[in-house]
């Protein structure tokens, strides 16, 4: 083999590496803890462990446009779309003059172990729903769901069409079983009764576990290679001290949902199949005839873009909308790039008439 | 030392040991390679790399096998205080020793049959666990395997001198290619699966242990903890269903007011409209 390696070099870069790094971790010890979800907000409603939030506009103006209602997934905390000034999904929104709310669940307990999507899509979110049209005197709302929460926005849009003006669904699975899903891969051969029978709430630490065994190359090793990068770079080491902060902020599972989403969703892919069933009634997507716009990101290894793409060929909607993200899962929510273009057409789009 | 001073230090610790770490791996892996005008031998350096992780592999295999798990030890404890709760205290512990040693070579007779075939399942379950480590740990060696192909074959492909960082990507590069290949395989998923299941199996034995010797003790059980929680959900929802109802029932009530004014209002109306309705009757007869 012709390739050569110069030891010195080696040994040079090694000490350098560690005096960067030294510096890094001691100021990324002094920054933290990092401010998140720093746009004002007002709690307008609270049960259980779930928060709903108002997003109120910054000129203090009013909006008779329709309320947007965002909701997130269950299993990370929804200050993602809110991580700081100039990178937050939810101020991109309210600056664009829309009346905006957030779902956030919190963190589930023991006593929420029994706690099924039923409960979460008819009952949580449904209030949620409730709550924002009674302050807005409106009979329907904008809902946005992202990932999970993008699954369970469209299950309430199915069963609840007439409350649902315009969907926008971003990295959102649909059908668990197209495009070589890693998450159904690994879940395939899962348990889930004698999982959940004997844990209860699953806990955020397996699920974590599980999530860095899918790149455990890069979130293990070269994202903290790199962090000796950020010495002089205060703001970088600041966004990074944020991601990491998110990446390991995960709340545990309720026991009964998590083994309904894992069966009937990744395992038996009922969404697309016409077999959920929530609040007594099926979920047919079908009953999807309200506008949509539905974001798939090119190169998501948690929702491959057929899964999301299949939104659009078994709901009715006259006027679906498909963009594609070049990029990946997180991308479209937290990127420069969708701040500056895919998050403001979005916004564009909801702001134009049915 | 003041906080910042502190931290400082701190941190200078860390990154000496960040430091410490990788100049080892480096030294794992290229202690054995003779150097020839600044150019390794790659070959040597990597089959010494592959020896050496077949050897930890080996070795961690082997403690796997060995190692107690802490549900073994519970099985002690558990013994203990199951024949404690089930015999009067005085009676020797000894007396129970054969009965325990013979557990899996007997039929399950007599009184404590249901505790002797729950210590077998356990026992069952937990072997169950460890041959489903095992058969993870073997994808795991089979992905350090490939990823040290895989870098001997870059290596290969590649030509003049590597900076540190560009053979940092190399690895990378390589390491990801082989853990990638292995883990969207079918036996992967189906060792990750069974290890998964396996693992809920034994925890579950122990749950069913344990329910049995705190019972005994008059202590609260984790059947008992479930059947509150799901009490308490049921009463949550029923208690959100009559929030539904009364918002439903408020909404009728509503309706219910807004038709009784249209009526009395259309009753006055008509009130007011009759009499001239009999005065033009009047007049047309």
């Amino acid at each position: 083999m012709p390739v050569k390696l110069d030891r010195a070099e080696l040994l040079r870069t090694l000490q350098q590496h560690q005096e960067k790094l030294s510096k890094t971790l001691g100021r990324g010890r002094e920054l933290q803890p990092v401010p998140v979800a720093g746009t004002p907000r007002e709690r307008v409603f609270s049960t259980d462990s779930l928060n709903l939030y108002y997003y109120p506009p910054s000129d203090g103006a009013t909006s008779d446009r329709p309320p947007l209602l965002v909701v997130y997934s269950l299993v990370n905390r929804p200050y993602i779309l809110d991580l700081k000034p100039g990178r937050s999904l939810l101020q991109v929104f309210r600056d664009a003059g829309q009346p905006v709310y957030l779902v956030d669940w919190g963190y589930p307990e023991a006593a929420d172990r029994f706690l099924t999507l039923d409960d979460y899509v008819c009952d949580y979110l449904a209030e949620c729903v409730e709550q924002v049209l009674e302050r807005h005197d409106m009979d329907s709302l904008d809902l946005l769901g992202v990932c999970q929460g993008g699954t369970l926005a469209v299950c309430y849009a199915a069963l609840f069409p007439e409350q649902v003006r315009k969907l926008v669904t971003l990295v959102t699975p649909v059908d668990f079983h197209a495009g070589a899903s890693q998450l159904h891969h690994l879940a395939k051969h899962v348990d889930f009764d004698t999982l959940v029978d004997c844990r209860g709430n699953v806990s955020a630490d397996l699920l974590n576990a599980v999530y860095v065994s899918l790149k455990p190359f890069q979130l293990l090793s070269k994202r903290y290679v790199e962090l000796a990068e950020l010495a002089d770079d205060e703001e970088a080491l600041a966004d990074f001290l944020r991601m990491e902060q998110w990446m390991y902020d995960s709340p545990d599972q309720a026991g009964e949902a998590f083994r309904q989403f894992g069966k009937e969703f990744y395992q038996n892919n009922g969404l697309i199949h016409g077999e959920v069933s929530l609040g007594g009634a099926t979920v047919d997507l079908g009953r999807l005839d309200m506008p949509i716009c539905n974001v798939y990101a090119s190169a998501d290894h948690l929702v491959p873009p057929p899964s999301a793409q299949a939104l659009g060929h078994y709901c009715t909607s006259p006027s679906y909308r498909e963009i594609a993200y070049e990029g990946g899962h997180l991308g479209v929510f937290i990127s420069g790039r969708a701040h500056k273009r895919l998050l403001p057409e979005i916004a564009g789009w909801l702001a134009e008439a049915p | 030392m003041d906080d910042d001073a502190s931290r400082n230090a701190d941190a200078e610790t860390l990154g000496h040991f960040a430091q410490r770490l990788l100049e080892q791996g480096w030294r794992l892996f290229v202690e054995a390679a003779p150097e020839h005008r600044g150019e390794f031998d790659w070959d040597t350096a990597l089959a010494a790399l592959k020896e050496r992780t077949d050897a930890a592999f080996a070795q961690f295999s082997e403690q796997c096998r060995s190692v107690e798990l802490p549900i073994e030890s519970l099985f002690g404890l558990y013994s203990q205080f199951s024949s404690l709760a089930q015999q009067p205290l005085l009676e020797p512990l000894a007396l129970w020793r054969p009965w325990l040693d013979a557990l899996g070579s007997m039929p399950a007779l007599g009184p404590l049959q249901h505790k002797q075939q729950q210590l077998e399942a356990a026992s069952r379950a937990l072997a169950q666990l460890r041959e489903s480590q095992q058969d993870y740990l073997a994808l795991l060696r089979e992905i350090t395997d490939g990823a040290i192909d895989e870098l001997r074959a870059r290596l290969g492909g590649a030509d003049g001198e590597l900076s540190s960082r560009e053979f940092y990507e190399l690895w990378l590069a390589a390491g990801e290619t082989a853990y990638e290949r292995v883990l969207t395989s079918e036996r992967y998923a189906q060792a990750m699966g069974r290890l998964s299941n396996h693992s809920s199996h034994a925890m579950q034995q122990l749950q069913g242990m344990f329910e049995d010797v705190l019972g005994s003790l008059n202590l609260p059980t984790r059947a008992e903890l479930q059947s509150t929680q799901k009490r308490l959900h049921e009463m949550r929802r029923r208690q959100r269903a009559t929030r539904q109802e009364s918002r439903e029932l408020a909404t009728l009530r509503a309706e219910l007011d807004a038709l009784r004014e249209e009526v009395a209002a259309l009753k006055a109306a008509t009130a007011g409209a009759e009499p001239r309705r009999r005065r033009r009757s009047r007049r047309a007869g």
